[in-house]
């Protein structure tokens, strides 16, 4: 996964969730941080999967409970 | 009674696990057991008859803390964890809390805007008991439960639940449903809500179990309906339109399953049709309801429901529902309101006469809802009367989102409509008057503040910068014409 793909992601992410991207760290977590809940989290994976032309699996999809994890994942399509 | 006594009347002896929350789990014995000692505690600090605020997430904490706190004869006051700040303080205000149940992680947001009142939380409620064997008994009219719902002018609206209200929907709807103790449901609707809460109350009583889906992704509930081997599964319209539409929910298995309920909006037919023929060997429950019911008004036989598609049914045991209009019930065919009465309908607003009122009248509950019925007295609902925005299942005032939106400079006026979304039920849509010289950037800044002020079901899924806003003849927003510039 190169830089730009990263910054995609953050981008992405900063902007569905709108945690500035100064603040984000992989430990941001769907169960502890209070702007992202499901349709967040579906907002996401919406915007990543036209952002990268990808369609992600429904594991994958449950699984990304942290930002790392949303990295690590969504480098797997590209 | 006291309800939560109802509930647990058979859970001294009952090993079964009664919640499975990701790795933990705990039975029936347990939590009637943690449930009197709790009780106990909060009634030697307090005494009863008090406001308790309980502010988690589903999990263990939420279930005992809740039925203790009912257990206690106090009144729980169930909110949305994730409630904005000034929702939180407006509670605070008018409900004087004795005390507050709360998950760790959101005891800062609390103390910050409620610092003088005692919090328990997931990690010290363990330690909290008291010298009172058993709290005093409950008569079924006090009160046991405050849910807060949004009414159509975008304040908050604290439904009034005594014991008996919650006793007698917890029986009608066991009825229907035909719940044992083997029935296990998936939950994935949040224990705040009053179609949540009935999922945890019908399955205490009925000696079964509920898994707790908390997954990021709603798709990871049909993961646990076949690791837990669950029997029923419940969601609003936007969780059917999400399964259908980003898993293939359509060609699962899901052998255990026995049956779904649908409630929370109205779940457009096409998607009812492509859920029961998908799943022929299972029934699948269009079910009405709202908080000011406790939770159920009526629900629709699965047998009848392709033959009756998109009817909610007739009332279920114990209530009495109708359409009327000026007074008489309606014809086949004609308009009206549906009103509902029975030992399951509210003791009113919380501190709000007027608008109690406006609502129970004569012993009937208006519910705001316009319906019809056909000639075998099915009920369909064809609109509502007031102006609200069922959004994945809540309701949402088009004013309150209205009236933040406007806060902000450059925003000349505002108006918000509901439309029809195949992933929410209803997306909100704001349009907004504004002679900026940059729409992009104003419609950039709005959206980020949405975010920031709003939770994600009040959060507009559409905003349109225009120069003008049309009106009608009375000069009023004409909304009409606004939903036809999206549609």
């Amino acid at each position: 996964m190169d830089q730009k793909h990263i910054d995609t992601i953050v981008d992405t992410f900063s902007d569905v969730m709108g945690i500035p991207k100064i603040e984000l760290n992989d430990t941001i977590a769907y169960n502890s941080h209070p702007a992202w809940d499901s349709l967040k989290h579906l907002q996401l994976i919406s915007e990543l999967e036209t952002a990268f032309d990808i369609e992600f699996d429904m594991d994958d999809v449950i699984a990304m409970e942290n930002f790392g994890l949303v990295r690590e994942l969504t480098a797997k399509y590209l | 009674m006291n309800f939560a006594n109802y509930l647990l009347s058979d859970a001294q002896n009952n090993t079964n696990t009664l919640v499975f929350s990701g790795v933990e789990h705990i039975s029936h014995h347990e939590i009637y057991l943690s449930v009197n000692q709790l009780a106990s505690g909060i009634v030697e600090k307090i005494g009863t008859g008090r406001n308790v605020l309980l502010l988690a997430d589903n999990n263990i904490f939420f279930v005992i803390s809740y039925l203790a706190i009912i257990r206690s004869g106090n009144v729980v006051v169930p909110i949305d964890p994730k409630s904005p700040e000034k929702d939180i303080a407006y509670y605070a205000d008018i409900c004087d809390f004795a005390m507050i149940f709360a998950q760790e992680k959101y005891v800062v947001k609390i103390h910050s805007l409620i610092p003088s009142v005692e919090s328990i939380t997931d990690k010290t409620y363990h330690s909290l008991s008291g010298g009172v064997s058993s709290p005093p008994e409950t008569p079924d009219e006090e009160l046991a439960a405050i849910i807060f719902t949004s009414g159509s002018t975008g304040e908050k609206k604290g439904v009034m639940l005594s014991h008996g209200n919650l006793i007698a929907n917890t029986a009608s709807i066991l009825e229907y449903l035909e719940l044992k103790a083997t029935d296990r449901v998936c939950v994935v609707l949040p224990f705040y809500y009053c179609y949540g809460l009935s999922l945890l109350h019908t399955h205490i009583k009925a000696g079964g179990g509920v898994v707790l889906s908390n997954h990021p992704f709603i798709g990871g509930a049909l993961r646990d309906i076949d690791k837990h081997e669950c029997t029923g599964f419940a969601g609003v319209p936007s969780t059917f339109q999400i399964l259908i539409a980003n898993t293939k929910f359509l060609t699962e298995k899901l052998p255990t399953l026995r049956y779904f309920t649908q409630a929370g909006g109205k779940l457009p037919n096409k998607f009812i049709r492509m859920v029961a023929e998908a799943f022929p060997d299972k029934k699948f429950i269009v079910m009405y309801g709202a908080t000011e019911a406790t939770a159920r008004m009526s629900y629709l036989p699965a047998e009848l429901c392709l033959s009756k598609l998109g009817s909610i049914g007739k009332g279920i045991p114990g209530v009495k529902l109708k359409v009327v209009a000026e007074g008489r019930d309606v014809q086949p065919g004609e308009t009206g309101e549906i009103i509902a009465s029975g030992k399951n309908i509210m003791q009113g607003y919380y501190m709000d006469p007027q608008g109690t009122a406006e609502v129970l009248i004569d012993g009937w509950y208006h519910t705001g809802d316009l319906g019809t019925v056909d000639e075998d007295g099915f009920i369909y609902v064809v609109g509502r009367s007031k102006n609200i925005i069922k959004c994945g299942g809540f309701r949402v005032s088009p004013y309150e989102i209205e009236g933040e939106i406007c806060k902000l400079p450059e925003v000349e006026d505002v108006a918000v409509i509901g439309c029809e979304d195949n992933i929410l039920g209803e997306a909100i849509i704001a349009f907004i008057r504004s002679s900026t010289s940059d729409p992009t950037a104003l419609k950039k800044s709005v959206q980020e503040f949405c975010r920031r002020v709003f939770p994600s079901h009040k959060t507009p899924k559409e905003i349109h910068i225009l120069k003008e806003l049309p009106l009608n003849s009375s000069n009023k927003v004409d909304r009409e014409k606004l939903k036809h510039m999206v549609e």
